[in-house]
């Protein structure tokens, strides 16, 4: 009931203030045009529909348009700084084994990818940690990795690393992402090679 | 038979760029009989895209292994709704599946606005005809499943054993249909930037599709969380990857879409924003299927890269410049009725809503495409992870949380003060004395505190919501289940749409609990070695090797106490399926419990009999598909159709452009 209310206030204020469009229109949308669902008396019965005077917008509705186009603008600087700092912050390069040799320790969060090779995965026996080694085309990294390893990990598959290369030339990994090569078109297992 | 295929292919590309032109001809000349002929041709499209899905499906079930898709995709040992569900398990059959959903779809729309929008709808089958168009291209000349091989195989090469889940019967689906369902708004809406007939013709007609979208959509993504989460084995349902972030951008624009197109209803505004949200909507739902194969970004979903990557962008580009450029030409035409009068009213935090939304997905596309830009401007990859949508997106869906209690609350144009205490003084009360109680049972980390301090608050003002609007009937004399029964079908817009707030809410509480409060432990044990973590402890018992049909299975079993109460024992496996040794299998154990998930993922094992198991305890993981129950019985509420037509006819809203065109 109150909705109505409002609504009606709503059309008084509206044809107080003037209408912004130019264009003139019949008098069927009255304050009733609101709630679909709502069985309410006829367009017209309340007397308030009938058609707005047009106005010119004042400075008063100038006023509020620049108070509406600061506010926006408020809002997507606030959402703008924290895209900018989110990117600051968490960026990582994504690096090519020769690259990140180059780099060195220095280079500190990376991510490098590589396929990991045949005869190098150790992994512990009482801890979730894994050695092995992957390779690129320009040169291969041994990784060591703590933590949940995926069910496709292995000889000849593709892997992101994530982590720091340390000085001793190991790369401490702290995460590890797997590429599916087969996830949807499941097919012979071939090796995989890199694209 | 898969000839039959090629064939309703080609037939079908055939009908439907006769079908474009009779419409757009018919509608330009005012020719009825063409109009009804590009109909036609539509329909005999839908037909024949049936046929040829039929075919499809026919080549699995008969196991037709001189079919190269077939043969690729199923073998004789799987079961028949998986065999079925092979159908869109690969690029040709998913791309054959969206073509035909949108093809059926497309008779339906043609079917139930045929005589209410008679002068939308040529246009609205020549553009649903065209996305059609592109897809039957990609099917006949780039990636068809009917082609042959050489020879006949004698049995397939299987499913990949992470897609034979049940899950895969309906995430992929789900998800390419929520995809698919954007087209009909968006041939809506830009039927209606041809025409001119930008009234509230396309709105009223767009609604309920576009309702029906968000949450075919909304469901495909909260599927693939829940298939992610008990199939993938890393403990989580949400990895921030490129094409999880793509299934999720045009549902974030859809959402703000459904709500902004609410204040173009009632209050004349935001026209040309709300035809960019559908256009954008549309644009990131082919985006959204076609970056999956494109191989542009790297994913863990990267499947095998494909040829369509040129096709699409092309496609989407096209589609981009059309609509935006028709959108562009009628913006005179597009002015607002009325002007924001207050920050502190329901138009203002729709606004709000809709920017924090756009924010989201600004902040997601770009954290997702931030790699190949850098490589373009700077030649070097930068990327970034989780981390950055965490800090980003998190915050801001707090806001969202936060506008969630307060909207609905709001009254339109601008509210006093009298109604703010009015309408938030109680829901403010209950959150702050259910955050205080958190605090005293330990929950102490500030985010978590302050997202549950605002979900708190929204589900007391949705609640204070159905109290008030109860209470009025109960008043009058109704018992109480039939005057919330009323309340709700009184508008079903609106109390369906606080139920799904109340699902989005139970999907925040799950979401902060499991990203807060997760414990995680790594272990191996021996047998009879007992592992604690949280309130359960677990008790290995011995490993175990066995033969399936179609695989080998290792797994332990260990008892699990809660609390120091038996609660059985679980476990964990890993299966090595024939035909793909090479990718086991882990089949995760998982006890669910309303106030945490225990989930244990058998990680390897050793020749002494030890097993090495990552432990994870989840808090509150059901409650998120507990309020994808409840988001879809919202939506279910607010598009059950209306037992018409004893009310008033629906009254017109705004001024109608058609009207002001006549005069």
């Amino acid at each position: 009931m109150s909705e109505q209310t409002i609504e009606r206030v709503g059309e008084r204020a509206r044809e107080r203030t003037g209408d912004s469009v130019s264009r003139q229109v019949d008098g069927t949308h009255g304050p009733f045009a609101v709630s679909p669902t709502r069985p309410t008396a006829g367009p017209g019965a309340d007397g308030w529909s009938g058609a707005p005077r047009r106005l010119e917008p004042g400075p008063a509705s100038r006023a509020r348009s620049v108070r509406v186009v600061v506010a926006v603008l408020i809002v997507v600087s606030a959402i703008g700084y924290l895209i900018y700092t989110g990117f600051q912050s968490t960026t990582v390069y994504y690096l090519t084994v020769s690259e990140l040799k180059a780099k060195g320790p220095a280079a500190g969060a990376v991510r490098v990818a590589g396929i990991v090779q045949a005869n190098t995965v150790v992994r512990s026996a009482n801890d979730a940690t894994v050695h092995f080694t992957i390779a690129d085309q320009g040169g291969s990294l041994p990784v060591v990795y703590q933590g949940m390893v995926p069910d496709i990990f292995g000889p000849g598959i593709q892997v992101v690393v994530e982590g720091h290369y340390t000085a001793g030339g190991l790369f401490q990994a702290d995460t590890l992402l797997a590429k599916c090569p087969s996830k949807f078109t499941a097919a012979v297992p071939t090796p995989v090679s890199v694209h | 038979m898969a000839d039959l295929g090629t064939v309703a292919l080609l037939l079908a590309v055939a009908a439907a760029l006769y079908g474009i032109l009779a419409s757009v001809l018919g509608a330009a000349r005012r020719d009825p009989t063409l109009v009804r002929s590009g109909r036609n041709a539509a329909l005999s499209v839908t037909a024949l895209l049936v046929i040829a899905a039929a075919v499809l499906i026919y080549s699995f079930v008969t196991h037709d292994y001189s079919v190269q898709y077939v043969a690729e995709h199923s073998s004789r040992e799987m079961s028949l709704p998986l065999t079925i569900a092979s159908f869109y398990s690969g690029q040709e059959g998913s791309l054959l599946y969206w073509a035909t959903t949108l093809a059926i779809y497309t008779g339906v729309v043609i079917w139930q606005n045929w005589r209410k929008n008679v002068a939308l709808m040529p246009y609205v089958t020549a553009i649903l005809l065209s996305i059609e168009t592109f897809f039957l291209l990609m099917l006949n000349f780039v990636s068809n499943p009917f082609v042959r091989l050489p020879f006949t195989a004698p049995d397939g090469l299987g499913l990949n054993p992470l897609l034979e889940d049940p899950g895969m019967l309906i995430h992929p689906p789900v998800l390419l249909g929520g995809y698919m369902s954007w087209s009909v708004p968006f041939a809506f809406a830009l039927a209606a930037l041809i025409t001119g007939q930008l009234g509230t013709e396309w709105i009223r007609t767009t609604r309920k599709y576009a309702l029906f979208s968000w949450a075919v959509l909304g469901m495909g993504n909260l599927l693939g969380m829940w298939w992610a989460y008990h199939v993938l084995g890393w403990g989580g349902y949400w990895g921030w990857d490129p094409v999880e972030n793509a299934a999720l951008m045009p549902w974030l624009v859809g959402t703000a879409y459904v709500h902004s197109v609410m204040i173009q209803e009632r209050r004349g505004m935001l026209k040309v924003w709300n035809l960019a949200l559908i256009i954008i909507t549309f644009n990131l739902s082919i985006f959204g299927t076609f970056i999956v194969r494109s191989g542009v970004l790297s994913s863990v979903h990267s499947f095998a890269e494909s040829s369509l990557g040129p096709y699409f962008f092309s496609f989407l580009a096209l589609s981009l410049v059309f609509s935006l450029g028709w959108l562009f030409y009628r913006m005179p035409e597009l002015k607002g009725e009325h002007e924001f009068e207050s920050a502190l009213s329901r138009e203002a935090s729709f606004l709000l809503n809709n920017l924090i939304l756009l924010g989201i997905v600004f902040a997601t596309f770009w954290g997702s495409i931030f790699p190949l830009v850098t490589e373009a401007l700077k030649g070097v990859k930068l990327t970034v992870g989780p981390p950055f949508f965490q800090r980003v997106d998190g915050p801001l869906f707090l806001v969202l949380i936060a506008l969630m209690g307060i909207g609905p609350l709001m009254p339109w144009r601008r509210a006093s003060t009298r109604t703010l205490q009015r309408n938030f003084g109680i829901p403010l009360a209950v959150a702050a004395v259910a955050t205080a109680a958190l605090l005293a049972i330990g929950v102490r980390l500030a985010p978590a505190d302050l997202a549950l301090f605002l979900c708190t608050f929204v589900l007391a003002t949705t609640a204070q919501e159905f109290v008030w609007g109860t209470s009025v009937r109960l008043r009058a004399g109704q018992n109480p289940l039939l005057a919330f029964v009323n309340l709700l079908r009184s508008n079903r817009r609106r109390y369906g749409g606080y139920v799904v707030h109340v699902g989005i809410i139970l999907i925040a509480i799950a979401i902060t609990g499991s990203q807060f409060y997760q414990l995680e432990k790594n272990t191996a044990l021996q047998p009879g070695q007992t592992v604690s973590i949280g309130r359960y402890d677990l008790t290995m018992g011995q490993l175990h090797e066995a033969a399936f049909p179609g695989y080998r299975q290792v797994w332990a079993d260990l008892s699990v106490r809660q609390s120091g109460q038996d609660v059985g024992t679980i476990d964990p496996a890993k299966q090595f399926h024939t035909n793909f040794e090479t990718e086991p299998n882990s089949k995760v154990a998982l006890l669910s419990t309303p106030l945490d998930d225990l989930y244990v993922v058998l990680a390897g094992w050793q020749p002494d009999g030890s097993a090495n198991l990552f432990v994870f305890v989840n808090p509150l993981v059901m409650w998120l598909w507990v309020g994808g129950i409840v988001l879809l019985i919202g939506a279910l509420i607010t598009l059950w159709p209306e037992a018409e037509p004893a009310r008033v006819p629906v009254a017109r809203p705004v001024r109608e452009g058609v009207r002001v065109e006549a005069i």
